[in-house]
């Protein structure tokens, strides 16, 4: 009997096992917060990840041609949408009242915010680290503050006085922040754009990284928009946008393609023309835009059948472009006809969105094209209509009138270089030239002027009725609702809420 | 009294009485027999004897120790000594007791209630006692029901006892077992026959469905081998899991999916809190506990057992034909003036057109009238084998059982097939050893279609492609949704089917160690080691020519492995003792849990050839980005138990259990679970007796405890950081971004739940019955509570907020007829569960066509409600909403004029209001017949299937019923009138989405017979029957889909999304089972 010792103890060998030990987690496969940081790599990393938040708006897709992005041209009015739409998508399309439950509102607030998180962790981080000679960080700091101006400046214009946020969430009681001023976050998105312009960062950097013209780019179109509204700070912002833009325009390293077509081009991204792109690869990080826009319904013109439809131009912008105008010549920045995909037949349909054609993603099925995001005729274009309201609605001046006229003399090369130019003929150009970027509906609540396509003037946006739109624009449709979601977690964004400074 | 010849000779020092028999039997050859309840056995006895006869011996033997005895023939009986006093004075009763059959029982226990006074029954069941006329005897053997019965003024008693169908049954427990009448908590059982019979059951799941009141088992798909969702008394959980957890033969954590029904002897479900609190940890979703089966002591046997089905298609969706459908087409054309149907118009060109003049004739009417639901489903042929060997001696016993399985699904080309290999093997090593070890391995493979689901998979396109296309046209090549213009473009359904490929399949194995110790006859320590590993994979290829899967790709090929594995150990230590009325059972110990899990997965695209299939993936020219994961996750656990009863009349239960997970936060890893319980049986109480002809048992029970989950995932509460890949200038880099906040306070939810249950037996339990009433509350709610996502978080997981569920569950059992050819026995049970959200910080969280609220049930539907259409004379009310005359007409519930989300309210519940299900048994000499019904009344189903073809005409075929759209001369109607979806359509969950779920299946058919005995032994053949089975022959509903029993999605929070779910067959089955 006394064996049974010699068989039960082993039997029990786990009863002296350690237990703390034993419940410890000790993740293999992911890292932690706490154990990062530790070398230059990880440094690098954490910035390429601030980086990916840059497309967060741009790859959201919730089904066939479907995306958030869309959202705000839509809201325009001079656009439609050709494939059947939402419930969601229909509110921009007809400028019905904007729902705060509308998923897309969300998604373009999320798509800010989560990205913002990432680079005020890497500040913070690199603000401690002494893994890095001053020099280095400091660029690296440049670039992050520069993304962080990007999203703030997105959210401001979009929802207007939004919660301003510097430092990382570290706590889970500690999630909720009030909202601010825009004239707060402005002062923000000016510090951290100053930041960026002082940090080392040179003209040229590697592609897809913040560098000096993005930087003095998105700052010229910060200032011109605290000059007009909501900040309404005049003048004075006007001729700080104008100096801004000259500096890029000045720089010569982003002269204008010299045809609509080399835009596209894929030996072109991230030269010239365009200050900054997102960056996109055909297998893993693909590009929707040829795909959403493809005729619909469907003609079948390029490789994948079935996605296309998300959006086309409203027939009458497309018919206000001038006669003779480059822009609206068949696959400059439209077309109406093509041969269809693997015949020789051709297929003919009304106006359709060329800009993003993707000549390889035609036969492969796959785009890897760079995502547009700023490019020379635009700050060009800020510039000519910067220096048109300092000078009180029409300018003679040079510079302003050479830069407008790089852009004009594109679109129609015989037309001779004006002597002056007025704020009318800027803001129609803008129109015409970045129409389907995502860009237009900023220019609308900034300048609160609408250009009327069919009588061709600029009109006072309250009270137009866009060519899609079901009634005209009133003052509540120019700031997205903060999203239901977060009204709904968020005690301080509740309706009724105070802002503070 | 005959007297022996043999002699006896005993020399023992405190031994127990027990051995002193065995040794006197073998002297002598006489066999004790006593009842364990009068005669204590286990005392411990100092005795000479030498070489006396049997009766002196035994008179030296019991001298002073109460017990006396009577030697009859070569038995000796005993019982306890009678009071000489009371004998003078008390009429003798005598009188015989008998076994439900008929015959004698031998040693059955006679006691007077409230005295001493005893005996026990001869050879030939007789028995005499003295008592007085108010006196109650009590009858009493083992594994049949007490009786207790006034003496009153007779004095010949004759007694049958009933053997006990229910309540004596044996019970498991977790670390340990119970009788059944023993039971304070709420356990329901099946045993192994009835979880075998529906033949087509290929997991343990399955065969659990409608068998136990409480457990809702929905069979949500007909793929062969398709998971059974399972919910124990509702879903308490939000993020963390629902399942129940799985203990085989003790082995914590197994996984059902592995364990073949042919290898379990029963299956025993612990519903209540008090019954699941000694698993603390894991038990808030219940617990399944499963016994294997072990060898039997004696003959070696083998047993083989077959079953060859035949299925087809339960019933078709009532779709429209060639013509009906270009009915269709022509009036949503036409609902623009002057837009001509495609196939009507003569100015489409060949261009335009290519395949017209194959599809029409000339005056535009089809050529064909496929039914695409006949292309894409068989007749599927499926064969079981399973073949058992078992044998044993008093020390050695073993079960081996290989089966096999080969499955065909009713979808072309699907199928799954099993091999399984099983053995059991029971050992006492040494007197105070025991081991038991047994292994379970085996493999399986499913080459199956997609799942459901709104991608445009087989199943969806089986029901969409448009009937006046051909499978394959004259020149051999199969046709395409899109060869009729302006449809959606969708890859033919056959050719899917027969091309691509999508298998999952899985090797596995489970082994398990127990040893047990026995210090004493009442101290045992148990202590068990399991493990088990789990090689799954899912392999897809879909070759380069097929549409929207993989043309434009060249073809896809990608291989998914994933590997869990975990061990277990358990060590306990249990004591029981009995002395008098009083009976105590305790156990505690301890356990520790490990798992790990890997994955990988690799693919490919750009094949030249679409011969290599997923088998070499280096053919293809363009690598998808491989990847892997692993975590692991730890407890470790100590508990302990306590059951007391009195009399087996009051019952007391009480646990504790400490549990420590990894995966909770490090502020607080363990969690605490107690229990409590109680029960009272007054049927065994002296007053009862006049009753106990009437009612046999009756038992009132109560039980409150808490149990815990913790099932979130691993590294749940950790500041994670995610990788995330970026380009620059086309070339890739790895970044990481901020994942999670960490939350080191995050802790156990926890599930508190009251159970308050009924046993009663009538009629010496012909009629069983169960009833119990629950009230669970889950709290500290492993929630994914939502973050503004202004705080760089759009969720972190928290232990917030609460569910309830309550319920009430009624079984019964009754044997109706029974004489000596034939017999007739029903089960049924019903249930109900109701859920409510009481506390989710608020939030409100959006499940596939459902909403999660609080205030509101698991399960709601949410979504608009559905008035029908605008008619022509409300234009002006129409226009404000934006609409003309024909366009759907929704309620404005939050009148602001216009259709938005502040209109949508909940429409519906995917859950029953009650289930039920009943059985019934009819046996007449070897034939025996039974029926199962199945019940669900109240559930709604959200048909997407149909709103999606009704919604969208032209891009798909539809029902029949959109004939009835809107038109001028049919206004009223819940139809939009037929246009094509550009002219716009509206896709929303609505109340016309919703449809009735209620349902009455006759589940199971089956008519058997057993060959009898006598001729079986002239061929050496112990046992021989055959059968046949019919399984989901009638449905009864109104649900337009294939069957409301049914989700495509997760079935915890989307049970009743019917999207393209795969179809169920109906099954016809013959089985023959051998035995020699």
């Amino acid at each position: 009997m006394k064996y049974k010792i010699l068989v039960v103890l082993p039997m029990c060998a786990m009863l002296f096992a350690s237990c703390q030990d034993f419940l410890q987690e000790n993740p293999r496969s992911v890292i932690t917060t706490g154990n990062y940081y530790q070398t230059q790599e990880q440094i690098d990393a954490a910035v390429y990840g601030a980086y990916s938040g840059l497309d967060d708006i741009y790859v959201g897709a919730y089904g066939v041609a479907t995306s958030p992005l869309f959202a705000i041209d839509y809201q325009t009015g001079y656009a439609t949408r050709p494939r059947d739409a939402a419930f969601a998508e229909n509110q921009f399309l007809f400028l019905e009242t904007l729902d705060p439950a509308n998923e897309y509102i969300n998604d373009w607030w999320t798509s800010a915010y989560i990205p913002i998180e990432n680079c005020n962790s890497v500040i913070a981080n690199l603000n401690k680290t002494k893994l890095l000679e001053d020099a280095a960080k400091n660029r690296l700091l440049g670039e992050m503050h520069f993304l962080r101006a990007h999203f703030y400046f997105q959210l401001v214009r979009l929802f207007g006085e939004v919660p301003l946020k510097t430092a990382p969430t570290t706590n889970l009681n500690e999630v909720f922040f009030p909202k601010s001023s825009q004239d707060s976050i402005y002062s923000q998105i000016v510090a951290d754009l100053k930041f960026a312009e002082t940090s080392g960062l040179v003209w040229e950097d590697l592609p897809g990284r913040a560098n000096l013209g993005a930087v003095k780019s998105l700052l010229a179109k910060v200032y011109i928009t605290m000059a007009g509204y909501p900040l309404q700070k005049g003048t004075a912002y006007y001729q700080l946008a104008y100096t801004k833009a000259n500096e890029v325009i000045d720089s010569n390293k982003y002269p204008l393609f010299a045809k609509y077509s080399d835009l596209r081009k894929a030996t072109n991204e991230n030269t010239k023309e365009h200050i900054f792109q997102i960056q996109r690869e055909s297998e893993n990080f693909a590009n929707l835009l040829h795909f959403c826009y493809l005729p619909y319904p469907e003609k079948k013109v390029s490789i994948q059948k079935g996605v296309g439809g998300a959006m086309k131009p409203s027939k009458s912008f497309y018919d206000s472009y001038e006669a003779g105008d480059q822009r609206v010549a068949e696959k400059n920045y439209y077309y109406t006809s093509s041969v269809q995909y693997g015949k020789t037949t051709v297929a003919t349909f009304d106006p359709f969105i060329y800009k993003y054609w993707d000549a390889d993603a035609e036969v492969s099925g796959k785009s890897g094209a760079n995502i547009w995001c700023i490019r020379s005729a635009d700050i060009m274009l800020l510039a000519a209509e910067a220096k048109a309201y300092v000078d009180g609605g029409t300018t003679t001046d040079t510079k302003a009138i050479n830069a407008y006229y790089l852009v004009r003399n594109r679109a129609k090369p015989n037309e001779a270089k004006p002597t002056s130019i007025t704020l009318d003929q800027v803001q129609k150009e803008r129109y015409w030239e970045l129409c389907y970027e995502f860009q237009t509906w900023y220019d609308m609540i900034r300048t609160r002027r609408a250009f009327d396509v069919v009588k061709g003037i600029m009109v006072d946006l309250i009270g137009y009725t866009a060519p899609e739109h079901k009634r005209a624009f009133i003052e509540a449709d120019l700031l997205f609702p903060i999203p239901l979601e977060e009204q709904q977690t968020n005690p301080f964004l509740a309706v009724d809420t105070t802002t503070v400074n | 009294m005959a007297q022996s010849d043999k002699l006896v000779t005993v020399n023992v020092q405190n031994e127990s009485l027990l051995s002193v028999f065995t040794t006197i039997e073998t002297q002598t050859g006489y066999k004790f027999a006593y009842n364990l309840e009068s005669v204590n056995v286990y005392q411990k006895v100092t005795v000479q004897i030498k070489n006396k006869d049997l009766n002196a011996a035994l008179a030296l033997l019991f001298k002073g120790k109460g017990i006396n005895f009577t030697i009859k023939e070569k038995n000796i009986l005993l019982a306890k000594t009678t009071d000489a006093k009371d004998q003078k004075t008390q009429p003798e009763i005598s009188g015989t007791v008998y076994d439900n059959e008929g015959e004698p029982l031998i040693a059955a226990t006679v006691t007077v209630v409230g005295s001493n006074v005893g005996t026990v029954t001869d050879v030939n069941g007789k028995y005499s006692i003295t008592a007085d006329p108010s006196a109650t005897l009590r009858f009493s053997f083992v594994g049949t029901q007490t009786q207790l019965l006034k003496v009153g003024n007779k004095t010949q008693i004759d007694v049958r006892l009933m053997s006990s169908i229910n309540i004596d049954e044996v019970v498991v427990i977790g670390y340990g077992t119970s009788s059944r009448k023993g039971l304070s908590t709420a356990v329901g059982s099946i045993k192994s026959d009835a979880l075998l019979a529906r033949p087509t059951s290929i997991n343990v799941l399955q065969g659990l469905a409608g068998q136990i009141a409480g457990v809702n088992v929905m069979s949500n798909s007909g793929k062969p081998g398709a998971d059974a969702a399972i919910k124990i008394r509702g879903t308490s959980s939000l993020n963390s899991s629902n399942d129940p957890l799985y203990v085989v033969d003790g082995m914590v954590g197994a996984d059902p999916l592995t364990i073949d029904p042919n290898i379990v002897e029963s299956i025993d479900v612990l519903k209540d809190a008090a019954s699941c609190a000694i698993y603390g940890a894991r038990g808030s979703n219940g617990v399944i506990i499963m016994t294997t089966k072990k060898g039997k002591i004696g003959n070696s046997e083998v047993q083989y057992q077959t079953t060859t089905s035949i299925a087809s298609l339960a019933n078709k969706l009532d779709l429209a034909n060639s013509t009906e459908l270009l009915e269709v087409f022509k009036r949503a054309y036409e609902y623009v003036p002057g837009r001509i149907a495609p196939h009507l118009d003569p100015t489409m060109t060949s261009l335009d057109f290519p395949r017209k003049a194959e599809l029409f004739n000339a005056d535009g009417t089809p050529i064909y009238n496929t039914d695409w639901q006949d292309e894409c489903t068989r007749t599927a042929i499926s064969t079981h084998h399973s073949l058992s060997f078992t044998g044993g001696t008093k020390d050695f016993s073993a079960l081996a059982n290989i089966s096999y399985k080969d499955d065909q699904g009713i979808m072309l080309n699907s199928n799954r097939k099993q091999l399984n290999a099983f053995i059991n093997l029971d050992w006492n090593v040494k007197k105070w050893l025991n081991i038991q070890t047994s292994i379970n391995a085996g493999s399986n493979e499913a080459h199956g279609v997609d799942g459901g689901g709104i991608t445009l998979t087989e199943t969806r396109i089986m029901l969409e492609a448009l009937p006046f296309l051909p499978v394959k046209y004259a020149d051999g090549t199969y046709s395409r949704k899109g060869d009729y213009p302006d449809t959606e473009e969708a890859e033919n359904p056959v050719k899917m089917l027969k091309e691509k490929m999508n298998t999952t399949g899985r090797q596995y194995a489970l082994g398990n160690f127990i040893g047990t110790i026995k210090f004493s006859d009442n101290l045992k320590l148990v202590t068990s080691w399991g493990a088990q590993t789990n090689a799954q994979y899912y392999f897809y290829w879909s070759g380069n020519d097929i549409y929207d899967s993989s043309e434009t790709q060249k073809g896809v090929a990608t291989r998914e492995h994933w590997n869990y594995a975990n061990w277990s150990n358990e060590d306990y230590l249990s004591f029981s003792k009995k002395m008098g009325e009083n009976s105590l059972d305790l156990v505690g110990g301890a356990s520790w849990y490990y798992s790990v899990n890997t994955s990988t997965t690799a693919g490919s695209e750009g094949y030249f050839d679409n011969f290599y299939k997923y088998y070499n993936l280096s053919v293809g020219t363009v690598t998808e980005t491989p990847q892997s994961s692993f975590t692991e996750s730890s407890m470790n656990s100590y508990f302990a138990r306590g059951n007391y009863n009195y009399g087996e009349r009051y019952y007391f239960g009480a646990s504790f259990r400490v549990d420590g997970s990894s995966k909770v936060g490090k502020n607080n890893k363990y969690g605490y679970f107690p229990s409590f319980s109680a029960a009272w049986r007054p049927s065994n109480e002296e007053f009862f007796s006049g009753l106990s002809g009437v009612i046999n048992n009756l038992k009132f029970r109560g039980s409150y405890g808490a149990v815990g989950n913790s099932e979130i995932g691993d590294y749940q509460t950790l500041d994670k950081m995610a990788s995330q890949q970026t380009v620059f200038n086309k070339t890739i880099v790895t970044g990481v971004i901020l994942e999670s906040l960490k939350n080191d306070n995050l802790k156990w939810e926890r599930s508190t739940q009251t159970d308050i249950g009924l046993d009663l037996g009538l009629f010496n339990s012909r009629i069983d019955v169960t009833f119990d009433l629950y009230n669970k509350v889950t709290t500290d709610l492993l929630y994914s509570k939502k973050l503004p996502s202004s705080s760089g978080y759009t969720e972190a997981m928290d232990n917030i907020g609460s569910l309830r569920n309550q319920g009430l569950e009624f079984s019964i059992r009754t044997l109706n007829i029974k004489t000596s050819n034939f017999s007739w026995r029903t089960s049924y049970n019903i249930s109900m569960n109701r859920s409510k959200v009481l506390n989710i910080n608020g939030d409100t969280q959006y499940t596939w066509a459902g909403i999660i609220q609080e205030g509101s049930p698991l399960n709601s539907f949410y979504g608009y409600v559905r008035l029908g259409t605008w008619g022509t004379d409300e234009a002006e009310a129409a226009a404000v909403y934006g609409k003309i005359p024909g366009d759907l007409k929704f309620e404005d519930r939050n009148n602001n004029k216009q259709k938005d989300s502040g209109d949508r309210t909940i429409i519906g519940n995917g859950m029953p209001k009650f289930e039920t299900n009943m059985t019934n048994y009819l046996m007449y000499k070897g034939f025996t017949f039974s029926f199962e019904l199945e019940c669900m009344y109240g559930n709604s189903v959200m048909n997407y299937t149909r709103s999606i073809m009704e919604n969208r005409v032209t891009y798909s075929n539809c029902y029949k019923t959109s004939l009835d759209a809107w038109t001028p001369d049919n206004q009223n109607t819940m139809i939009t009138a037929l246009k094509l979806p550009l002219d716009g359509y509206e896709n929303d969950a609505d109340t016309r989405s919703v449809e009735d779920g209620s349902f009455l299946r006759v589940r199971n058919i089956s008519l058997s017979y057993s060959f009898k005995k006598e001729w079986l032994k002239q061929i050496k053949i112990n046992e021989l029957s055959l059968g046949v089975n019919a399984e989901n022959m009638f449905l009864f509903t109104k649900y337009s889909g294939y069957d409301p029993e049914v989700t495509t999605f997760d079935a915890s929070f989307n049970q009743g999304v019917d999207m393209y779910q795969y179809p169920k067959p109906k099954t016809i089955s013959f089985n023959l089972g051998l035995k020699f």
